[in-house]
């Protein structure tokens, strides 16, 4: 495959650079700032009125809702500005399976904030989901039946 | 090549050299026919002041008319002033005039000079419904009125649709079509009735300057 | 990797022992790539665990490797790079690690195997007034895309430079560099813009295809709507102070150090379809505008001629000032001639007079 044949330093290298321009979520605001100076792109009060129609619509008829933020065009800064404004709620939950991924309740219970991380710790994908329990959360019947198996084949004599 | 690289090449190129060649022949033409020599006594001297005074107290309106024409003559300064405001001070305007100019001004802020650029639309359009209107200013009316309002009308209506992207039509399409309205004008600039921007005053002055001469008191 | 021809995705990713909830993420991130709401994540999941590898063949024309650069470097090693093993790749010159002859056959066998269902994919464009000038293993760029193209089930142009001509493709155009539309007229065609494009906009088209089976929905210009849909301009953090009139005005002034938006220093952002002000770039640090410098425009036919990259979009191309000055010129001769004209038809002082009294 053509991926054996690249340096495996040239991740580390790339990483180390983005690492340097890159805080927790996206650029370091504070070190961008300088630069960039502190732009509104007006994205972060828009979603935020999304996510609070998606939970009245939640309450009336359990419809639920997801955004991927990545799909959003945020200024600098700005992915952090709506992480902080939603807050952390008191449920969080972790997997590993093809890197890490969280999955957090937000200060304002119903929505949850959904992180896929690769590998190397970079962020995959990021969701907002608007819903009362997040799919990921329930156990795969898929999962289960071959956890069955597992147990069931324990268990045999 | 597409229509943006269209009108903004070839066609404004073309455009801009007919509008140059069409103004300075007509200016040319009508300043080198030189009157003949008048062998009369003058009855005033002062040609100058004479002049002078046309051209300012022809560009208010007459007293006995007033009543009669006041929007007619409000809404065309209205207009004029407007037009020019969002012609001259929209900020992304500025940057055509440097090209030529080298220099540029500091534009206004977008609310006032968009909000010109509306007020001068909005008062052109009402004027050439007017215009088609109205009985008399229809009797007295000419291909050229209309064809020189509605190419002054479409920079402003196109430059809205550009700025605004209020069709369902590609922002790149939209602002040749922009670029366009503005090659359309230039070019009938030095033919028609848009010429009176180079001549009202010259020919109001000379007007009061021939009066004066005469002894005629405007 | 040898991997079973008729193993799906699904299958892949379970011989990895990958958990239902790990394919799920590799769904969810998918979806995102495709540009797709999350909502159909799945949808996604779906037809994944139907889809099987597809054989890919790249062929590099003339090119900078850029292209290729921008995809290897997309992300980290596991998640996109799924994709990788859920398509084989079976040439690629730059990324194979075979070489020369060797190479030559794999593309041979892959051609032959797969007769009527591989993609290709072809970076690069074409010396067209002189074949001679790119040529690999002795056949000219040409001839390799009229063949390989021939057995494509789809063609993917992928940079400006096999989409549009790009940089070859620069005036004095010495090689006569052309698109690869101009050569391939008969198979389905999706052109991914970009110097270089995004990453996600190639994994975007490719995962599409894998995924559903068919070619993403394109604009006029045969990119992908869902990435290519929107101006940077309409995306763009920056388009508040365009809004308001806030312009910088050089690169080091009060303006520019505020943050205020780019148009007047020559922001191509209005007339460019791309995602970065979206996606953005080096695994979402920043993209140019955020930079600091105007987008160049590098996803549109044309960029690289179409005017200087600082003049703003609002100047023309007018001819310059001598040109201005000759038809001062001519229309100065031309009204004298007119005026001298009239002139000559006034008659002497005191004969009009004359005249009238007869
Ligand atoms: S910086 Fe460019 S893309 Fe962004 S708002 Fe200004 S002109 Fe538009």
């Amino acid at each position: 495959m053509p991926f054996e044949a690249l340096d495996p330093r040239d991740a580390g290298r790339l990483e180390a650079l983005t690492a340097t321009a890159s805080g927790a979520h996206g650029p370091d605001p504070e070190a961008c700032e300088s630069v960039r100076g502190r732009v509104d792109s007006g994205n972060v009060p828009l979603l935020l009125n999304e996510v609070r129609y998606a939970l009245e619509r939640l309450l009336d008829d359990g419809t639920t809702h997801a955004i991927d933020v990545r799909a959003i065009p945020l200024g600098p800064g700005e992915e952090d500005r709506l992480l902080d404004a939603l807050g952390r709620g008191e449920l969080r939950a972790e997997f590993d399976s093809l890197g890490r991924s969280e999955v957090q309740e937000c200060a304002y219970p119903g929505v949850w904030c959904v992180t896929h991380y690769n590998e190397a710790g970079h962020v995959a994908g990021r969701f907002l989901e608007v819903t009362f329990t997040p799919a990921l959360l329930a156990s795969p019947p898929e999962d289960v039946r071959t956890g069955l198996e597992r147990l069931a084949a324990e268990l045999a004599p | 090549m597409n229509l943006l690289e269209f009108a903004r090449g070839p066609a404004f190129n073309f455009a801009l050299i007919v509008f140059v060649f069409g103004v300075v022949w007509r200016l040319a033409g009508l300043f080198l026919q030189w009157r003949r020599r008048d062998l009369s006594k003058p009855r005033q001297h002062n040609l100058i002041v004479a002049g002078t005074r046309a051209m300012l107290m022809r560009s208010l309106p007459p007293h006995e008319l007033e009543k009669h024409i006041v929007f007619q003559h409000m809404s065309g300064y209205a207009w004029h002033i407007a037009w020019f405001i969002s012609l001259l001070f929209f900020a992304p305007h500025l940057p055509f005039f440097k090209q030529f100019l080298g220099f540029a001004w500091p534009a206004l802020p977008n609310w006032i000079s968009l909000g010109a650029g509306a007020v001068a639309l909005a008062l052109l359009l009402t004027l050439v419904i007017r215009r088609a209107t109205n009985p008399v200013l229809k009797q007295i009316s000419t291909w050229d009125d209309y064809i020189s309002v509605v190419l002054t009308i479409l920079p402003l209506a196109t430059g809205f649709l550009a700025y605004g992207r209020l069709l369902p039509i590609r922002y790149e399409t939209l602002l040749a079509l922009h670029l366009l309205s503005i090659c359309a004008l230039l070019v009938w600039y030095p033919f028609g009735k848009l010429m009176h921007l180079f001549l009202t005053f010259p020919s109001r002055f000379q007007a009061g300057a021939l009066l004066g001469r005469k002894g005629v008191e405007a | 990797m040898l991997v079973d021809p008729r193993a799906t995705v699904a299958d892949m990713l379970r011989a990895r022992g990958i958990s239902r909830r790990g394919f799920m993420k590799f769904c969810a991130t998918t979806a995102s790539l495709m540009a797709l709401a999350p909502s159909m994540t799945p949808k996604v999941a779906e037809a994944l665990q139907k889809a099987r590898r597809t054989s890919v063949i790249w062929l590099p024309f003339q090119e900078c490797t850029g292209c290729k650069e921008s995809l290897t470097r997309a992300g980290g090693p596991t998640l996109e790079n799924l994709i990788f093993d859920a398509i084989s790749l079976d040439y690629s010159e730059t990324l194979m690690a075979a070489a020369g002859h060797q190479a030559e056959e794999a593309m041979k066998n892959a051609i032959r195997e797969n007769w009527g269902n591989y993609l290709l994919l072809v970076d690069g464009s074409l010396p067209v007034d002189v074949p001679e000038y790119s040529v690999i293993g002795g056949v000219s760029n040409l001839e390799m895309l009229k063949e390989v193209a021939a057995g494509a089930k789809a063609v993917v142009a992928i940079g400006t430079c096999s989409a549009f001509g790009g940089l070859p493709a620069a005036r004095p155009n010495p090689t006569g560099a052309r698109p690869i539309s101009d050569v391939v007229k008969d198979k389905p065609l999706i052109n991914v813009p970009g110097c270089p494009p995004m990453p996600i906009a190639i994994t975007s088209v490719l995962v599409h295809y894998l995924t559903f089976g068919t070619l993403p929905e394109l604009d006029h210009l045969n990119r992908p709507k869902s990435f290519f849909g929107q101006t940077i301009h309409d995306r763009c953090y920056r388009r508040p102070f365009y809004e308001r009139g806030q312009f910088a005005e050089s690169f080091d002034d009060e303006g520019a150090k505020a943050g205020w938006c780019l148009f007047k220093v020559g922001c191509k952002g209005p007339t460019t379809y791309n995602g970065c002000a979206t996606y953005k770039w080096n695994l979402g640090a920043s993209w140019p505008v955020e930079s600091g410098h105007g987008c160049l425009g590098c996803s549109e036919p044309n960029f690289w001629d179409w005017q200087g990259f600082y003049n703003p979009l609002s100047t023309t191309q007018w001819g310059g000032y001598a040109q201005i000055g000759a038809a001062a010129a001519a229309g100065a001769a031309a009204g004298a001639v007119a005026a001298l004209a009239a002139r000559r038809k006034q008659r002497p002082v005191g004969q009009d007079v004359q005249e009238e009294g007869k």
